[in-house]
């Protein structure tokens, strides 16, 4: 069943393009040789683990753009991609605090939240 | 009651802003569904915080609208591009592509939106004419039938999982297991919380969710690189011709309609099991030598099963609360957070939101006909998104709407390690949807299990009492030995084959 809708056999095991891991990509920016030697999907699982432990501390509504930033700056995305996908990352934050009364501010650090 | 319910469902889904819920979602369906890689369980999961300001009825038409959209929109990928945007539309690839290739598109794509939209009215219509029957049966059923229909639902997953029957065994289990952490029912004995509040209501299912179709998605598409759009893309052909073609098919396409609703309604089956049904049954009874090189009538046969099945896949699980699909199961998601119960509820007290649910799903297959149509000059922009561009925004919109649920931080790590189990899940051949089986029936069979002993005073006889528990104890029997003995029967034939 599960592929329809996705389940298990995924979308993504149908598209047919190479599955294999994306390792290492073309030296345009230095990054640190630990970080670089990284695969994608180690890095994008350290990514999203140190996002849930940056916004544990400091907020959910701190830890979405460094970790926009960090995982466009790992990926050697466009400058022009990063600052767009940072900033609609904290207007998802936003939106959830607006429409849905989210404390998305508040954290170890702002247990009252920031604002 | 039903026909006062049914006038009040269509009185719900016209009015303002549910119908307009319903655009949206059909819209944002056909958005994700066009993305390889995306798919509707994932494009429900993250919807589903943000759908907690909305009341029920129009969260969970938002929900059933991305579900029916995203079933056409798959078909766009595999047309233009030989990559179906879900595994729903992979049947599609088959006649679409060649299609295509032969400048077609256009014909194709408005093909496939007439045969999504007319085999969603069908199959919705049908539904509705079947209802009464559905809630008369689901009224017939108490506490000790809900119990073996949870315990039917459980069995299933010799059907689901794939492979391994002891890893089915084992991601069902687990998935069981999680569901007895909080207080437990019945009782106000605490259960693994490890003297944490915060675990008292146990984990939520939607952040579990969440963590499964999101993180874990996109952990798997983290190792791919960047937009899967390749070649040059046109948009050829006539729209009209396509959407006239489908029409002048009318036996393929009712018959796919109805295969896909069949298949849907069987807990353990979904669309990427029916499209192929359907097209093989197409090529069968269609004297067709095109097939596989643009047979239009292969398009129609896809698409229409596909989208038939959305309505079969609500039978078992707004009635049992079964989810037939990874799909039903994030649908299962939002009822429970909306507060609405699948089961005797839905088809009593709340019988008018079930047909409100109806009602939305056949007017959006209005919309997908109109958007389908509609868009279809514009549908190659919707494949050349760049999936990397689209990992971090699921990601945010995953933690940002775990911790939005409860407000608390347990969410977002339930969401987290979920994630990281489900993708090992996958890559170990695991059944998720064992596992989601296990977290949805879990508590429904403790909860009326534990309910008809009480009624019983301990007697275990309650569960063989009425004829519909003796039918269930019998359906589930066959379901647990049928891999026994089609494992026997395979072996014979092996042995007298040698």
């Amino acid at each position: 069943m599960d592929g329809e809708d996705g389940g298990e056999e995924s979308d993504t095991a149908k598209t047919g393009i190479d599955a294999g891991e994306a390792t290492t990509k073309p030296d345009r920016r230095d990054l640190p040789p630990v970080l670089d030697r990284l695969t994608a999907r180690q890095f994008t699982f350290g990514a999203i683990a140190g996002y849930v432990g940056v916004a544990y501390v400091l907020s959910i509504l701190v830890a979405t753009p460094l970790f926009v930033l960090t995982y466009g700056y790992w990926n050697r995305q466009p400058r022009w991609a990063v600052v767009g996908l940072t900033v609609v990352s904290i207007g998802i934050c936003l939106l959830f605090m607006s429409i849905a009364n989210a404390p998305l501010d508040r954290s170890l650090l702002f247990p009252r939240g920031m604002f | 009651m039903v026909s006062d319910a049914f006038l009040e469902g269509i009185q719900i889904a016209l009015s303002w802003p549910t119908i307009g819920w319903m655009v949206v979602g059909v819209l944002l369906g056909i958005v994700i569904g066009a993305i390889p890689g995306i798919g509707p369980n994932l494009g429900m999961a993250v919807a589903l915080p943000l759908t907690l300001p909305l009341g029920g009825p129009n969260a969970i038409i938002l929900l059933v609208g991305i579900y029916s959209g995203s079933m056409y929109g798959g078909s766009i990928a595999a047309i233009l591009m030989n990559v179906p945007g879900t595994a729903a539309a992979a049947a599609t690839t088959f006649d679409g592509y060649p299609l295509s290739r032969q400048g077609q598109a256009s014909f194709a794509l408005s093909a496939s939106a007439l045969s999504s939209a007319v085999a969603g009215f069908l199959t919705v219509a049908a539904l509705i004419v079947i209802s009464p029957g559905i809630v008369a049966l689901v009224l017939l059923l108490g506490s000790p039938e809900y119990f073996l229909v949870a315990v039917l639902g459980l069995s299933m997953i010799t059907i689901v999982a794939r492979g391994s029957m002891v890893k089915g065994f084992v991601a069902g289990a687990f998935g069981l297991l999680v569901t007895t952490i909080g207080i437990a029912p019945m009782s106000s004995e605490l259960r693994f919380t490890g003297g944490s509040l915060v675990l008292y209501d146990g984990l939520s299912f939607v952040a579990a969710i969440l963590g499964l179709f999101a993180i874990a998605e996109m952990l798997k598409l983290a190792g791919e690189e960047g937009s899967i759009a390749r070649d040059e893309i046109n948009t050829s052909g006539s729209v009209l011709a396509g959407a006239s073609k489908a029409l002048s098919k009318p036996i393929p396409l009712v018959k796919s309609a109805f295969i896909g609703m069949f298949i849907g309604s069987l807990p353990g089956s979904g669309a990427s099991v029916s499209n192929f049904v359907a097209y093989g049954e197409a090529m069968r009874s269609t004297a067709s030598d095109r097939f596989g090189n643009g047979e239009i009538t292969g398009v129609i046969a896809a698409e229409a099963s596909n989208n038939g099945t959305v309505g079969g896949s609500l039978i078992p699980a707004l009635s049992f609360g079964i989810p037939g699909s990874g799909a039903t199961a994030v649908l299962l998601g939002g009822l429970l957070m909306h507060g609405l119960q699948p089961g005797p509820d839905l088809f009593s007290s709340d019988l008018h939101l079930t047909y409100s649910i109806f009602v939305a799903l056949f007017l959006g297959n209005v919309i997908i006909l109109v958007l389908g149509l509609g868009l279809i000059t514009r549908a190659e922009y919707l494949t050349r998104i760049n999936t990397e561009y689209l990992i971090p925004m699921i990601v945010v919109l995953a933690v940002a709407g775990s911790f939005t649920l409860r407000n608390n931080w347990v969410d977002v790590a339930t969401v987290l390690v979920l994630g990281a189990i489900g993708y090992y899940m996958f890559k170990h051949d695991y059944s998720v949807i064992a596992f989601i089986l296990g977290m949805v029936l879990g508590p429904i069979a403790e909860e009326n299990f534990l309910r008809s002993l009480q009624l019983s005073d301990g007697s275990w006889t309650i569960f063989v009492a009425s004829w519909p528990s003796r039918l269930l104890v019998g359906l589930i029997i066959i379901v647990l030995l049928g891999p026994v003995v089609q494992n026997w029967r395979r072996r014979r034939h092996a042995g007298d084959d040698s």
